[in-house]
């Protein structure tokens, strides 16, 4: 009890702040600061992040939104230095384009005990024309050195009035304080939803504004085509929403994390409805239900998953004759497997030119791809749908929003199993999606519109299934014949990787993975008959495998499969372990005692497992007649590890190194 | 918002270019009827992703400021990795005119499957992630390759004003390509006099002939290359051609480069002279900073800690300003700039002084690259500042807000480099450091338990490239200390660390770490025993990757000599069973050599010494080298056994 009082007591010391914090007004004590108070390693901290949207009307242009942005950044050292250029990303789609104005900045420092500033000058702010669809503002501060204090401040309107990007309360330095305020016209109807671990303050609050319009209005009756400029006024409710967070901490990236943007901290408003005097009220999206519905209704996805002329000889060729559905399914998934190549555009609908196109080239999005899969699926009297997907990199969607989703893969209900399907990879699978995919839910959009949630995540676990005989020779060296079979997600990333390049390269990528193998009679089997398991094969040597000390051989049992390194080495963990997919590793290992020496000791046999069975690992080693049997076994039985249980993993690592490293030892009989 | 870049009214003389490229083309366009992937011989197909069918660029200068580039390639795609050598893209900038951009795609039997026009080229902006803004562009090819192998024929053709740069030309492209057909022309239109350099012609049968108005060469059938470890750079032993012109233009200012003396000279009166003023305020200030101080190089060194502190590296590289700094007055008001303006600005402060030096042009990264001497052009990527004093040249890396006085690192040691002087350009070799020089000392001590712990205190002491490797972790985190030691000691499992101090003694250049560091389960068990690694601290596995069938020599490119003392205490009532013996290794490539004292009851002095050379050997001592590192591998692994005394 006591403790938190003290934690709370610290907190809220920490939240006193000067009252109004203003551009331009920077005090002494901030600037000699030389540390963050709270994150004494911080290179460089948010002190202040202030935005303001709010929108404007015109007769001409319409509503507008405008944000209006304040940082004011601590410089703490040199590593610090790049979080004094700002960019700013501004979208650039046809016509409407974002645009950026209003931009200033000063660079404080202390000179001689006092205050001094440098103000930014134009030469310090570039636009640059990144692509087709966007632009990007690069705002670069002078005088910047150790302690120094920034303040910019600039404003963006965008003729893109319904959409808001999400409001980052998080960095990857810390935040001490940010406050956002939102003026949204009555009009407009925004559902607000937060993400990440630290609290956010909103008050929500209504005030009357009234716009003054100026516009012109032709005279009829003249005949000179006389224009009059007029002006009314119209008066309406805003909704103004006052966002506040405190002391967040600075948003580090870890390894095996699927996205680091999953955990950050941040607002964003979704345009839910818009209700304008004079016209019905028109609902945008408010549950996931309601966003597939809408992306459903696209002409760019629906009316493309509707079409079916252009595939309809091909396909009635492909399936005459062909009777199950599950031979019609898998006929169709290869087709277009073999016909199709990604183009590595996500999104979606359609934005490559469509499905006809798409077909037609050869190429397409995976939009375009795997709506075909599920019209052709569809055409041969299956029961196909698409299913929405955020992948990887696009983050996990925690609530309904339009831009919630960026893939589109298949779903088949066939019997009782509904199978996922993804086409734009070759070696892909039923239920074995590219990790892209592999991301929380997915929503499956019915004929009717009507849509439901799909597990993306494999519930099979990938076998990675190796069989190993072993020779020891006097010159230390070892010989031996090699066997490893793949299934599932294992299976899919492999042959990916060999069919990328020729047989050499991915032999001496092996060799050199198991440090100086020396590989031949390679035999890849099964590489192209995806529903088989995919089985390589090798011979190998590899000097300098064994130690001989004073006449007594020492070994690890798995040679140069040994684990000899903890994956896991940081001492605490805040996000999760990803792995994808559920996965086992299995070694089954046969050494042939070298001729006139017998076992001295074996390591002892050792099964560790993890709480609720998350993951286990089990050895097992035993001699007779002249041989050593090696059984290894280690199991993932979740695709993700929650980080609570970290230590856990860790622990279980440190065993299996631990076990892995043991060494067998032989004496001369 | 403003740009810099000044415009130029390019003056194009459309009228004589076209019959020069119509002859081209056409030449081109009857050997494109065979883009069928049976056509290539076997050996351009080995070892190969990529065949390059044909590569034919073809430059006329007619006028100093006007040089048109013609590029025609065909590249066939055998597999996935074979796609990146494609390169259909065309880069340009504000005043180049591209006249011509197209791709067309062929199936394996030469069919044509699908034409890209200049309109659906991505338009991209250039600009690499060091650069803040640049006007460099690209268009660039968007293909989705449908089957392999595939054909790619790629036209571009641009006309410059910039003549400065006339593009190289590579008659084998980079490791896993062949080169079917290649060819290269250059012509003159306009009478300037050029010069070139054709390197490893000979080995490769290019052919090449000459007159005064310009040059061909052309080459066939060159095989694929297989990349090698510690091999010399591709360039040094491929074939390819420099050309450069004796007077050129670049962003409205006109050059001469007849030498290199010449060529320095003119960077210096129209690229630096005017740009070094400061105003009368900064001036008082340097001054005030070395007021006291009678030693020059204390002078230089107040002055180049001055800049450290109060500027920072942003570079914006806009028309002539990609080679011409920024003013030193620009600097002082905005506190950064590019090697260019932080160069300038540093020069312009220690002239203040009455110090002189000079701006220097060289290729910075850590292979030492030299400018190459044969041909005056505009070369090299970086500038750094020489300070000559009486007794010592003294470099400064103005960039850099922590590198030291005079220290040259991996990133501009040992190269010719070129001094821009108001007498004009003169070559200097930068110093390289001995193999010796680059060293590190670890002294260790350690305690092992008898519940297989490792306690220990470290300290690292590091110099030269060693140093290079380090200096700059003084501001590292928690957290990236712990993933810098967990990796440097990765052999060592459960590795936790305790205090860690680093120094950066900048004046005698030489890093220091101390670190309180244990590790559970270090000792490994068999039966009743332990195996005990004696080399806890400085394990060099390192081994080069199999190299079979070697084909070039192996480089070295830098040595270092590492010390190591280790005090080890072993666990009370454990004594070794057995004994290593010391060892001592001789090889070109340098020395080894490892002891094990006994010192007082349960104690042990584990010594270590390993010095390896730099230089260049010939192929077949490959092999030898591989097993030098092994050996030193295998001695820095081994193990002794730990048994129970027996009472």
């Amino acid at each position: 009890m006591k403790l938190k009082l003290l934690f709370a007591l610290l907190v809220t010391a920490q939240m006193v702040y000067p009252n109004e914090i203003k551009f331009g007004k920077v005090s002494k004590e901030e600037i000699e600061t030389t540390q963050h108070a709270l994150d004494l390693e911080a290179d460089a901290a948010i002190l202040y992040k202030n935005e303001w949207v709010s929108y404007a009307y015109s007769y001409d242009g319409g509503w507008t939104m405008t944000r209006e942005v304040h940082y004011r950044i601590k410089i703490y050292n040199k590593d610090g230095f790049d979080w004094a250029t700002l960019e700013v990303p501004l979208y650039a789609a046809n016509s409407d384009e974002e645009k950026i104005s209003g931009v200033k900045g000063f660079t404080f420092n202390l000179e001689d005990g006092k205050v001094v500033s440098e103000k930014l000058k134009n030469d310090g702010v570039f636009i640059e024309k990144v692509n087709k669809y966007r632009n990007k503002a690069s705002i670069t501060m002078p005088s910047v050195k150790e302690g120094s204090v920034l303040d910019v401040e600039y404003k963006i309107t965008s003729p893109l009035f319904w959409y808001i990007d999400e409001v980052k309360l998080q960095y990857g330095i810390p935040v001490d304080l940010v406050e956002v305020r939102l003026d949204i016209p009555e009009y407009f109807i925004f559902k607000q939803f937060s993400k990440g671990a630290h609290p956010i303050q909103v008050n929500q609050s209504r005030e009357n504004r009234t716009l003054n319009i100026s516009y012109r209005s032709s005279d009829d009756m003249s005949r000179l085509g006389k224009t009059t400029h007029k002006n009314g006024n119209i008066n309406f409710v805003e909704n103004i929403y006052n966002i506040k967070a405190a002391n967040l901490p600075a948003l580090l990236d870890e390894k095996y994390t699927s996205n680091i943007d999953n955990y950050r901290s941040a607002i964003k408003f979704e345009l839910a409805s818009t209700r304008f005097p004079n016209s019905p009220y028109k609902n945008y999206s408010l549950t996931w239900e309601d966003v597939a519905k809408s992306i459903y209704d696209y002409d760019d996805f629906g009316s493309e998953l509707k079409k079916s002329n252009y595939f309809e000889d091909d396909v009635d060729q492909l399936i005459s004759g062909l009777a199950s559905n599950e031979e019609k399914a898998g006929v169709i998934f290869s087709f277009v497997k073999n016909k199709m190549n990604w183009d590595n555009y996500v999104g979606v609908t359609c934005t490559s030119g469509g499905v006809k196109r798409a077909y037609k080239e050869n190429t397409g999005s995976a939009a375009e791809i795997n709506l075909m899969l599920t019209a052709m699926l569809r055409y041969a009297g299956l029961s196909a749908d698409p299913v929405l997907v955020s992948t990887r990199s696009h983050g996990i969607p925690l609530f309904p929003t339009s831009d919630g989703f960026n893939y589109v893969i298949a779903g088949l209900q066939l019997d009782d199993q509904l199978l996922l399907l993804d086409a734009t990879e070759k070696y892909s699978m039923p239920n074995v999606l590219p990790t892209r995919a592999l991301n929380w839910m997915g929503r499956l959009i019915k004929e009717d519109g009507t849509s439901m949630s799909v597990d993306l995540i494999p519930k099979h676990k990938s076998m990675d299934a190796i069989m190993m005989s072993v020779d020891l020779h006097d010159d230390g060296s070892i010989s031996g014949k090699y066997r490893q079979q793949y299934t599932h997600n294992h299976a899919f990333v492999i042959r990916n990787k060999y069919h990328s390049g020729t047989e050499d390269s991915y032999l001496e990528d092996i060799e050199k993975s198991h440090g100086d193998l020396e590989v031949s009679e390679f035999q890849m089997q099964n590489d192209l008959e995806l529903d088989k398991p995919m089985v390589q094969s090798y011979d190998f040597e590899k000097e300098a495998a064994f130690e001989n000390i004073s006449g007594k051989l020492y070994f690890s049992p798995l040679f140069h499969l040994t684990t000899f390194e903890n994956p896991f080495k940081a001492e605490k963990r805040e996000f999760p372990i990803d792995y994808g997919y559920p996965w086992e590793d299995k070694y089954i290992v046969t050494i042939n005692l070298p001729e006139g020496y017998v076992v001295e000791s074996l390591p002892e046999p050792i099964a560790v497992a993890m709480p609720e069975n998350l993951g286990q690992f089990r050895y097992n080693i035993s001699s007779s007649f002249g041989k050593i049997h090696l059984k290894v076994e280690m199991e993932m039985n979740t695709p993700v590890v929650p980080a609570h249980y970290y230590e856990d993993l860790k622990e279980l690592y440190k065993h299996i190194v631990e076990k892995e490293t043991e060494k067998v030892v032989l004496v001369k009989a | 918002m403003t740009t810099l870049a000044k415009t130029i009214s390019a003056r194009l003389n459309p009228m004589r270019l076209p019959t020069f490229i119509a002859v081209f083309l056409f030449l081109h366009f009857s050997f494109a009827q065979n883009f069928g992937v049976s056509s290539i011989s076997k050996e351009l197909l080995d070892n190969a992703d990529a065949v390059v069918r044909l590569n034919s660029t073809n430059i006329v200068v007619s006028a100093r400021d006007q040089m048109t580039v013609s590029e025609h390639r065909v590249v066939t795609v055998l597999n996935e990795k074979g796609d990146r050598h494609v390169q259909a893209y065309a880069f340009y900038e504000k005043n180049y005119k591209i006249s011509n951009l197209l791709a067309i795609v062929y199936n394996a039997q030469g069919e044509e499957i699908k034409k890209v026009k200049k309109k659906d080229f991505l338009d991209q902006s250039a600009i690499d992630g060091g650069t803040l803004y640049s006007d460099s562009r690209v268009l660039l090819l968007n293909y989705t390759p449908v089957q392999y192998p595939y054909t790619v024929e790629f036209v571009n053709e641009y006309t410059t004003p910039n003549t400065a740069f006339v593009p190289n030309f590579n008659f084998l492209e980079n490791y896993r390509v062949s080169s079917e057909k290649s060819d290269f022309s250059f012509k003159v239109d306009c009478g300037i006099p050029f010069r070139h350099k054709a390197s490893n012609f000979e080995e490769y049968q290019v052919e090449l002939s000459l007159d005064l108005n310009g040059l061909q060469c052309t080459a066939n059938n060159l095989k694929a290359i297989q990349s090698e470890p510690l091999s010399p750079m591709f360039n040094e032993f491929t074939p390819n051609i420099k050309v450069a012109l004796e007077s050129f233009h670049l962003e409205g200012v006109d050059g001469v480069a007849k030498t290199w003396e010449e060529l320095g000279q003119w960077m210096y009166d129209e690229l630096l002279v005017g740009q070094d003023n400061l105003d009368e305020e900064t001036i008082v200030k340097v001054k005030a900073l070395v007021k006291d101080v009678d030693d020059p190089l204390e002078k230089v060194s107040r002055v180049y800690k001055y800049v450290q502190e109060n500027t920072r590296y942003i570079s914006v590289q806009l028309g002539i300003g990609g080679w011409m700094p920024i003013s030193a007055t620009e600097v002082d008001r905005v506190k950064y700039g590019d090697c260019k303006g932080l160069t300038n600005y540093t020069k312009a402060l220690l002239s203040a002084i009455g110090i002189e030096s000079f701006y220097t042009v060289v290729y910075g990264g850590n292979v030492a690259r030299s400018l190459d001497k044969d041909i005056p052009s505009m070369q090299g990527n970086h500038v750094f500042l020489n300070v000559p004093l009486a007794d010592q040249e003294v470099w400064l890396e103005c960039t850099s807000q922590t590198t030291p006085v005079n220290f040259l690192g991996t990133f501009t040691d040992n190269r010719d480099v070129l001094k821009i002087t108001p007498k004009g350009g003169q070559f200097v070799h930068t110093r390289a450091s001995l193999d010796e020089e680059n060293y590190q000392f670890t002294k260790a001590e350690c305690s092992v338990s008898a519940d297989r712990k490792i306690t220990g205190k470290v300290t690292i002491v590091s110099k030269g490239t060693q140093y290079n490797q380090k200096y700059w972790r003084t501001t590292d985190s928690r957290k990236e200390q712990e993933e810098f030691y967990k990796n440097y000691w990765n052999y060592v499992n459960n590795l936790s660390l305790g205090q860690v101090n680093f120094t950066n003694n900048d004046k005698e250049i030489e890093f220091v770490e101390e670190i309180d560091v244990s590790a559970e389960g270090y000792l490994s068990t068999a039966d009743e025993k332990f195996l005990f690694s004696p080399n806890i601290y400085n394990r060099n596995l390192a081994v080069p990757d199999r190299s079979r069938n070697r084909k070039r020599p192996v480089v070295i490119s830098r040595g270092y000599l590492d010390e190591d003392e280790f005090t080890i205490h072993l666990p009370e009532g454990y004594v070794p069973e057995t004994w290593m013996l010391p060892v001592q290794l001789e090889s070109k490539y340098g020395t080894y050599s490892m002891s094990i004292e006994r010192k007082e009851e349960g104690t042990l002095l584990y010594k270590r010494k390993l010095l390896l050379k730099s230089g260049t050997y010939p192929k077949e001592d490959y092999e030898d080298y591989r097993e030098f590192r092994k050996k030193v591998a295998r001695y820095d692994n081994a193990k002794i056994v730990l048994i129970k005394k027996s009472t």
